[in-house]
């Protein structure tokens, strides 16, 4: 009997190509997005769960409250290690991680890559096999190095690196103890080499730390013992730091399970918010409307043709068929096609998945010999075929025998109004898409667009080093000599973040027992013409004034909270020191474009920077300035290669997620409107040749082809203008609700519906006037006849 | 073999009811050949949709073989349907994407018959029907008679007690037509009972007996000679 069902819907298939090209192409599309959107849904959610010890282990996050604002940061201080490994049993193993990019030497090669400072228990808390050295012993030395695979070959070729040295950043000599496989692409710890955190115990600045609770600049990592509750020790931590630093300030610890962090790492007012996990949800929800807009054309593209199969039911059902073995012939039928769209979609996967590189889709692949993945797609494929087989089964095998095989059936209005909601359906979601993508996008622009307070364009990062800020005024001269460049700056954090926040300032007039907290941003002179600042009060750093050793420049959000009105000449104090406001800036973005700026000082010091910054001439060619600036930056810094970042580049880096979210919506919302006018081609097309009499009638009597393309096309148009009013209050509802998650957000304006709304329509009216001006202008004597 | 008593069939819209069979009372024995004649509206195909349990009536009794069948569910009438009757339509009601072979062979599949079995039984019914050369062909690839004959192979394949034929000949010009009653006589004069309906004096004269209608009742029976 499946033998006989396949054959007739093979044959089905082949016989009715045009449908079958709508049904199985609407399908194969509709499938290879839902299966990409499953596949990146996939990678997201295998984020750090390929540590064998990931049930246990926990970063610990501090809630804080500044300046009145309620925050969450991973930062904390140094002794609490010693803290948490001598009073805390639960605890098996810790760890506290220290990034930075750093160079490294060996031989002729120099490489500057990303390293991350921790404790010996490191890698057997983690899963970061290795393939050389003992991972028990790799870190013990506080001069040992572990590198990744790929950085051993690229430092040592194939020599056996173990025992090799190297120059860490053209001062430290450090030894090979390890090498790591590559970090995998999902894991939210990322490092090109690791190395012991007691190497940083000779710097005076780490020693200087170990007594500085409110110096909060690690990152901590727990492997809980055995049986040990988290959410217990997560409660027993939590008044830690306030204990130590007993000044009164919010300081609340908490652990977060680590499987949560690539998924869950935003909160708002203390709360966790989600995050990444937001966009998962919303895609799925996205990616199975895709789907089911698929689903929508088969079932109405099946049974709209249903008078064409009423036929094989009523035979099929006069000769012994019942009802039960009619749906499952449909559905298998359904199911055939389906997988047909599969296989088609699987190449589509193929096509599409580069083009989607920059929409996050840049380390998903599809891998073949993968038989867990092929079996999730199948099940798909199933399923698919089943939701978009379900409707014409149960429609095709009601049909009555002898009505059927009589010729006197019609479609009942029932079937023809279920066909139009689910056009409805489809159209609504079309319109929705369109209506969340341009505010994404209005979103984007509107922050894009946002005063940042400096000037981002033509303007070079390049990181410091010991030999860099030796030969600074040298460097920077020569620079300048070039001609292709305006100025130098030497800064401690690039100007699209925020490395240092302090808390410890005073001021005259401060409210006793406000907690307050500052950005702040060290440099030296020309740090305003460089990076572009605008200065609104008072004037910037200047070698004329030898007191500007001790001067302080604010920011306006600085200036209100302080809550000078004429601050120029007052004075901010900061433990033992002293310092003179001599200007007030314009707010500079240097977090998140889409959050209010913070309070942010610039104090003058030339011995805390980490990056310089330099502004070319505006009518500098970018390719010669920058094979100029080349050779005299390797001259003063031969350690590091020459590298540099572009700070327009760096701040377009903040919309990475919402560009993501943009392009993939967009592509979703032509995808969805492209996938709804194939299913609309063939309706009209079933609807045209239903209607051949009709028209044919029409015509004689004197109807135009305007008169019957109005006829054949407005039902449809009515059809998508229910679908964009049912979309508008959806679409504004969620996107209301997404938007609350930036501060500095748009109001969403009416415009952008009707917008949507004329757009869809003018699409579906163009798809429905091919086939109703072609049924308009046939010749009704043939249409008659053939009736 | 047939006994229905007082069957009554009303079909109702929102504003016109109307009566197609009025408390019609026929007897059919085995192995009869019956033809049912009467003008277009007279009830004759609701009758013989009926017996073909592809309808059901609103009232009345149908013996079928002495089993009350007139309320059946859809399970049981399909059951019944697949092992005892057969069917052959004037307008030949081949399913277009089947080819002859696969046509004539449903009817054994929907019965469970083993692949074998059915090729073979296929093959026979065929020959008998002189369309085994055309086994491999799509209906639209035959002519009118020919796909009556198959259909007609169809109604017989699986040995059934009773074929019901909807004017066979309607669609057909009067040699094919006499070939196609040429068939339905020779399965009769083999044991198998047969109703027909029919607009054909021609064809009626057939048969063993005619049951004229009018207005959804028997208004006259002629015995053959």
């Amino acid at each position: 009997m499946l033998k006989n069902y396949f054959k007739t819907a093979w044959r089905s298939l082949r016989q009715n190509k045009g449908l079958a090209f709508l049904n199985i192409f609407g399908l194969a599309i509709g499938m290879a997005f839902a299966l990409l959107i499953g596949l990146w849904i996939q990678y997201e959610t295998s984020f750090d769960t390929f540590h064998k010890n990931k049930d246990r282990l926990a970063i610990i996050r501090k809630h804080t409250k500044f300046n009145n604002q309620k925050n969450t940061a991973v930062s904390q201080p140094l002794p609490l290690y010693d803290e948490l490994k001598r009073n805390y049993p639960e605890i098996k193993r810790l760890s506290r991680i220290d990034d930075g990019t750093y160079s490294l030497m060996a031989g002729n090669s120099k490489f500057s890559k990303t390293g991350l400072y921790v404790d010996a228990d490191f890698l057997q808390m983690f899963s970061f096999p290795l393939v050389h050295g003992n991972a028990a012993t790799a870190l013990n030395d506080p001069n040992s190095i572990v590198l990744t695979e790929s950085l051993a070959i690229a430092l040592f070729g194939k020599e056996d690196p173990i025992g090799k040295t190297i120059k860490l950043d053209n001062q430290y000599t450090v030894q090979v103890s390890g090498v790591a496989k590559d970090v995998p692409d999902n894991s939210s710890i990322t490092f090109d080499f690791l190395a012991p955190y007691a190497f940083k115990f000779r710097f005076n600045r780490i020693k200087n730390a170990q007594t500085q609770w409110g110096n909060n600049f690690l990152m901590y990592i727990v492997e809980m013992k055995e049986g040990s509750s988290m959410q217990a020790l997560s409660k027993k931590i939590e008044p830690l730091v306030m204990q130590k630093r007993k000044d009164g300030i919010t300081q609340l610890l908490f652990l977060q399970p680590l499987q949560q962090w690539h998924l869950y790492n935003e909160y708002k007012e203390w709360a966790n918010t989600g995050g990444k996990i937001e966009y998962i949800r919303l895609f799925s929800i996205i990616g199975i409307f895709i789907l089911l807009i698929a689903c929508i054309n088969f079932m109405n593209l099946s049974t709209a043709r249903s008078e064409k199969r009423a036929k094989e039911v009523g035979i099929r059902k006069a000769v012994g068929s019942r009802r039960i073995q009619l749906i499952a012939q449909f559905l298998i039928e359904s199911v055939f096609t389906t997988f047909v769209a599969f296989l088609l979609s699987i190449l589509l996967i193929q096509l599409f998945l580069p083009l989607l590189h920059d929409s996050g889709f840049d380390k998903i692949r599809f891998r073949f010999g993968d038989v867990s993945l092929w079996a999730s797609l199948l099940t798909v494929c199933i399923i698919t075929g089943l939701i978009a087989g379900s409707y014409p089964a149960l429609y095709l095998s009601s049909f009555i025998p002898v009505k059927v095989l009589k010729g006197t059936l019609k479609q009942g209005v029932a079937a023809i109004s279920f066909r139009k909601a689910l056009v409805v359906l489809q159209f609504t979601i079309s319109i929705g898409l369109i209506v969340c993508t341009v505010i994404v996008f209005q979103q984007i622009k509107h922050a894009k667009d946002r005063n940042l307070g400096y000037n981002p364009n033509n303007l070079l990062t390049i990181a410091s080093s010991n030999d860099l800020q030796k030969n600074y005024e040298a460097w920077k001269q020569d620079l300048l000599n070039t001609g292709y460049v305006e100025s130098v700056a030497q800064v401690s954090s690039p100007l699209t973040e925020v490395r240092n926040s302090w808390s410890d300032f005073t001021w005259q007039g401060k409210t006793p027992g406000a907690i307050t907290s500052f950005d702040v941003v060290m440099t030296d002179w020309d740090y305003e013409k460089t990076a572009g600042i605008k200065i609104s009060k008072g004037r910037g750093f200047s070698r004329a004034y030898k007191t500007d050793s001790n001067a302080i420049l604010i920011n306006e959000a600085a200036e209100k909270l302080i809550g000078y009105k004429e601050p120029l000449g007052k004075i901010i104090n900061w433990n033992d020191e002293q310092f003179t406001i001599i200007g007030v800036v314009q707010d500079m973005v240097m977090r998140s474009p889409f959050k209010p700026v913070s309070p942010s000082l610039i104090l003058f010091s030339n011995t805390n920077t980490s990056e310089m910054l330099v502004r070319l001439s505006t009518s500098a060619d970018l390719a010669k300035a920058l094979t100029a600036i080349q050779p005299i930056t390797e001259k003063y810094n031969p350690a590091l290669p020459f590298e540099y970042k572009f700070v327009d580049e760096e701040f377009g880096k903040k919309f990475l997620i919402e560009n993501q979210v943009g392009k993939l919506a967009s592509i979703l919302a032509g995808l969805a409107i492209f996938i709804s006018c194939l299913g609309l081609f063939g309706l009209t097309a079933f609807m045209a040749e239903r209607r051949t009499k009709e028209i044919g009638i029409r015509k004689v009597l004197g109807a135009s082809v305007a008169n019957l393309w109005l006829l054949l096309s407005g039902e449809f148009v009515l059809l998508v203008i229910i679908a964009g009013l049912i979309a508008s209050p959806l679409a504004f509802w969620l996107m209301q609700d997404w938007l609350q998650q930036y501060n500095y957000r748009i109001s969403i304006q009416g415009w952008v519906f009707v917008l949507a709304g004329f757009l869809a329509v003018l699409i579906a009216l163009f798809t429905v006037s091919t086939q109703a001006i072609k049924a308009a202008l046939a010749d009704p004597v043939k249409s008659l006849r053939s009736e | 073999m047939i006994k229905i008593r007082d069957l009554e069939k009303i079909y109702r819209t929102e504003e016109v009811e109307t009566v197609a069979l009025n408390k019609i009372s026929i007897d059919v024995k085995e192995g009869e050949f019956v033809a049912i004649m009467g003008p277009s509206g007279c009830g004759k195909s609701t009758l013989l949709n009926i017996l073909g349990l592809l309808d059901d009536p609103d009232n009345g009794s149908f013996l079928f073989n002495n089993i009350e069948v007139a309320h059946f569910n859809e399970r049981k009438r399909a059951e019944l349907r697949k092992h005892n009757i057969g069917f052959v339509f004037q307008s030949f009601n081949l399913i277009d994407e089947l080819t002859v072979f696969e046509n004539v062979e449903l009817p054994l599949i929907y019965t469970g018959v083993k692949s074998g079995e059915r090729k073979k039984r296929v093959e026979e019914v065929l020959d008998k029907m002189q369309i085994m050369h055309r086994r491999n062909h799509y209906p639209q690839q035959l002519s009118g008679g020919q796909q009556q004959r198959v259909a007609v192979a169809r109604a017989v394949v699986n040995n059934p007690k009773l074929i019901l034929a909807d004017e066979p000949t309607g669609n057909l010009d009067s040699s094919n037509g006499n070939e196609v009653m040429s068939l339905l006589t020779d399965l009769n004069e083999q044991g198998t009972t047969i109703i027909m309906v029919t607009h054909s004096e021609h064809d009626a004269r057939y048969s063993h007996r005619i049951i004229r209608m009018l207005d959804g009742q028997t208004v006259l029976e002629n015995i053959m000679v």
